[in-house]
């Protein structure tokens, strides 16, 4: 039983297979730790497998395109089947329910999922975990991915459990949830929160009962196992496992006080006379269950203004995200970006699923070029008078997504980074982090587009070049009577609605909008006494860690020998910026079709709107980047090269006066050579073409 | 592709010039007709060839410093120079072609012996002028609202190549006009 559990040592004393109701029981996890690479690895010989042909019921389709019905019977995590009767009602398990006919392992390495397995592909650089600790001025981008810029969770001392805690809301299940079990805090908790499967109808189900805002709720009260049951509207929990023990035994446990178990309890209108539940899971995915992690909110839509945005123009035509963001039963969804199906593990017809997929044709011959079309014959782009360097040097977003350029780029929200969609925790203001948006940056790739940014801010330890950043908890145990601030959360961890009735007070608290920045003296003060900690633990030791330093704003700042503090330019210190591709505006309202003059000025905000630099520091405040820094241009030139558009016309009408004097002297001539050779041919002989008379 | 065929047209243009500056002798010193035109016109016309001289060396030497030695477009500073001396040229281009075209009429002792650098170069001056039109079209109607992706590759490889065998017909004119004048003299 779940009450046998035993600590020892503080390490989970757990087998693989335990007895529940007089049958075996699965433990998740397996109760041994797994690297990732050798998760990695079981996902791939998963994989492996199904491409081999070991396939089940529902992992390809049989031509068929009529969707198939879905009426199928709940299993437990267990795999046993439930029904609406049982008594405990245990919560059905998407791993074991949906995992009958669909290759579980091979969806647990899709794209969703696989970035806390590590030893897949990163792809191009994109949206990452924001961890904010508004006591110690943290605010630093998190990245199971091998995004520069982007910091691992272990480097930052975030477990798979806290990532779990901190961001689980705006997770599909899988990954970190059946992964936390490796780090300390999650063994403490997984038998009582139960491993996280991937929660499919996070992602599929059509119907409009699908309640994320429910699952979240649930992940925050650590009621991991029941999330689903949640979410997917087919029931309802009470309770909270954050309340109980590492030890208490669900089933058979008596709650002490202040422990409140977890039950569930299905609505029986669900069932039918066989206990079938039906799912409305579709093959393409509904946008609106995209929506939910994949939102946005610009600073100045907010609130009572949201009715003014327009959608993606594509969503309006009528598609959806899943006609163009595909995948096959890996899950390895395709992202949407040029080159991509050029990275290890992609299908080479991704390629087709691009913007120039669609709207240009691919693997035409080249003499078809410009005749033929892309998917479903997307409208070919014209981009007249459009000069082609800016194909060479512009992603096609930069020009079609995203707000257009302003004077001064704007914030925004993203509903994984802010927690939007959270009942009970609606923030019309933008909240920490500040993230940037408007802005235009160049890729890796080379390829300037819109993205979005995050300036770091944190605490870490300079040995070479490299800046490590240092875990928020261990600088708040160090200098937490320096970094106390006057309001906000007591110690670090952002807040979330964990218990019920609690949402109210983390709703009140989320409209903080601001830093309350250090003075000078007190990251002296700070960086003084973590130089200190470090100095307890031996000379050699001190010298391996790194000098301590402090990131914001774009700066590093570090003790001088005199005891004072500098500041210094550093790579590290620089922004995180992401690319992003939606919304798409319409054609019509398309960067450049006003002409030049929409980016070629010496005022234009594409190369001179300011980005501001957020920081946590005291004085630092207003300052502010000209975009075509991010844009890799140099300013001088940017300018005087706009400054050039104000002669194009002149250049323009001295090229035709030109071309055309040129052209009439050579049409002149070649008549007048014509004549001459036309009279001689008739025997008239040379003539001199001024009144004929014979030379 | 056009890096190496303006490479070898480049090349052979100027190898060419050195052969024939070996194999061949001067013009006879009566070969040029006399300059019977006004001091005005004739200033006009020198100012013409020299800014059009002028800038035609900045345009091949941007031009083709990018293409042939960097095996990159057109960019930064140095494309600021190009179309800055582009318009140059054109104007002066114009200016040269009105004022010294009457000089260039094709005259049927131009293919004798001891005319022949008169008429080689007489047809230089005609090639240079054929081709700018390409040229400078290309460049100004790739500016205008016209012209989609695919006009404007055209229009690019069309300026790319008129303006590679103006070059070649810019080094044998200047090349004939030192002779010619060099024999006059």
């Amino acid at each position: 039983m779940w009450s046998e559990r035993a600590r020892s040592g503080g390490a989970p004393a757990l087998c693989g297979r335990r007895t529940i109701k007089g049958r075996r029981f699965q433990i998740p996890g397996g109760g041994f730790r797994r690297p990732a690479a050798a998760l990695a690895a079981a996902w791939g010989l998963a994989a492996a497998g199904w491409a081999l042909g070991q396939q089940l019921l529902g992992d390809g389709n049989d031509g068929n395109r009529a969707e198939p019905v879905h009426l199928i019977g709940l299993l437990d995590e267990e795999g046993e089947r439930l029904l609406p009767d049982d008594q405990p009602a245990l919560p059905f398990s998407t791993k074991m329910t949906c995992g009958r006919c669909h290759t579980y392992d091979a969806i647990g390495a899709g794209w969703h999922f696989n970035a806390a397995l590590g030893g897949f592909p990163s792809g191009r650089a994109g949206q990452p975990w924001v961890l904010v600790d508004r006591p110690t001025r943290t605010q630093v981008a998190v990245s199971g991915r091998a995004w520069p810029g982007t910091f691992k969770p272990e480097e930052v001392g975030l477990t798979p459990w806290r990532m779990i805690k901190l961001f689980g809301r705006h997770m599909p299940g899988g990954g970190y949830g059946q992964t936390y079990d490796k780090s300390p805090d999650g063994a403490d908790r997984w038998l009582v929160s139960g491993e996280w499967p991937i929660d499919c109808l996070a992602c599929h189900n059509a119907d409009r009962r699908q309640n994320q805002s429910e699952a979240a709720l649930q992940v925050a009260r650590e009621n991991l196992r029941w999330a689903s049951s949640v979410g997917s509207g087919l029931g309802s929990v009470t309770g909270l496992a954050l309340t109980l023990p590492g030890s208490f035994d669900l089933l058979s446990g008596s709650a002490g006080p202040g422990q409140r178990p977890p039950r569930v309890s299905y609505d029986k209108r669900f069932f039918d006379d066989k206990g079938r539940v039906f799912f409305d899971v579709p093959r393409q995915g509904p946008a609106n269950r995209c929506y939910f992690c994949h939102s946005y909110q610009q600073l100045g839509e907010h609130g009572d203004r949201e009715w003014r945005r327009d959608e993606d123009v594509h969503l309006k035509a009528g598609l959806t995200c899943t006609d163009c963001h595909r995948n096959n039963l890996n899950h390895l969804i395709s992202r949407g970006y040029e080159g991509e199906a050029q990275e290890p593990g992609k299908d080479e017809s991704v390629a087709s699923l691009t913007c120039q997929g669609c709207h240009l044709g691919e693997n035409w011959p080249a003499e078809q070029n410009g005749r033929r079309s892309g998917r479903l014959g997307a409208p070919r782009p014209a981009h007249r008078g459009m000069p082609l360097v800016h194909f060479e040097r512009l992603s096609c977003t930069a020009c079609h997504s995203g707000p257009r350029p302003a004077p001064q780029a704007g914030l925004v929200k993203t509903a994984r980074i802010h927690g939007l969609g959270l009942h009970g925790r609606h923030e019309l203001q933008v909240s920490l982090p500040h993230v940037a948006s408007g802005v235009f940056a160049k890729l890796a790739d080379g390829k300037i587009a819109p993205v979005r940014l995050v300036w770091p801010a944190y605490w870490g330890r300079l040995a070479g070049q490299t800046i490590k950043p240092l875990a928020p908890e261990a600088v708040w145990q160090a200098a937490q009577e320096v970094l106390k601030i006057d309001s906000g959360p007591a110690s670090p961890g952002a807040a979330a609605a964990t218990t019920e009735g609690e949402e109210e007070s983390v709703a009140a608290a989320a409209v903080v909008d601001e830093w309350q920045r250090l003075s000078l003296e007190q990251i002296k003060q700070v960086l003084e006494r973590l130089q200190k900690a470090a100095g307890q633990s031996g000379a050699g030791e001190q010298a391996a860690a790194g000098e301590p330093v402090y990131v914001a704003g774009g700066k590093v700042y570090r003790l001088r020998a005199g005891g004072q503090v500098e500041a210094l330019e550093h790579e590290a210190a620089q922004p995180y910026a992401w690319p992003i591709a939606h919304d798409v505006r319409p054609a019509q309202q398309a960067l450049g079709l006003a002409g030049c003059d929409d980016c070629h000025t010496t005022d234009g905000a594409f190369f001179f709107g300011k980005v501001p630099v957020d920081t946590t520091v005291q004085g630092e405040q207003g300052r502010c980047r000209a975009m075509y820094e991010l844009e890799g241009a140099d300013g001088t030139y940017t300018w005087a090269f706009n400054a050039s558009f104000v002669f194009r016309p002149y250049l323009k009408a001295v090229g035709f006066t030109a071309a055309g004097l040129v052209g009439l002297v050579v049409l002149a001539f070649l008549l007048a050579g014509l004549r001459r050779a036309s009279l001689r041919a008739g025997g008239i002989g040379p003539t001199n073409t001024r009144g004929g008379e014979r030379r | 592709m056009f890096r190496v065929i303006s490479a070898v047209g480049l090349a052979a243009a100027v190898a060419g010039v050195l052969v024939h500056r070996l194999a061949v002798r001067g013009p006879s010193p009566s070969a040029e007709a006399p300059d019977g035109r006004g001091r005005l016109v004739k200033l006009l016309a020198r100012l013409g060839w020299l800014s059009a001289a002028a800038s035609a060396a900045v345009l091949a030497g941007t031009g083709f410093w990018e293409v042939l030695v960097r095996n990159e477009s057109l960019r930064g500073y140095l494309l600021m120079v190009h179309v800055s001396g582009g318009g140059v040229f054109a104007a002066a281009l114009a200016v040269v072609v009105v004022l010294e075209a009457g000089r260039h009429r094709f005259e049927p002792g131009d293919g004798q012996r001891g005319r022949r650098l008169h008429g080689g170069r007489k047809f230089c001056f005609w090639a240079v002028a054929v081709l700018s039109i390409p040229a400078i079209l290309s460049l100004v109607l790739s500016m205008l609202r016209l012209f989609g992706s695919t006009a404007q590759q055209y229009l690019l490889e069309t300026h790319r190549y008129s303006t590679l065998g103006l070059t070649m017909a810019g080094v044998w004119l200047a090349y004939l006009t030192a002779r010619s004048r060099g024999g006059a003299a």
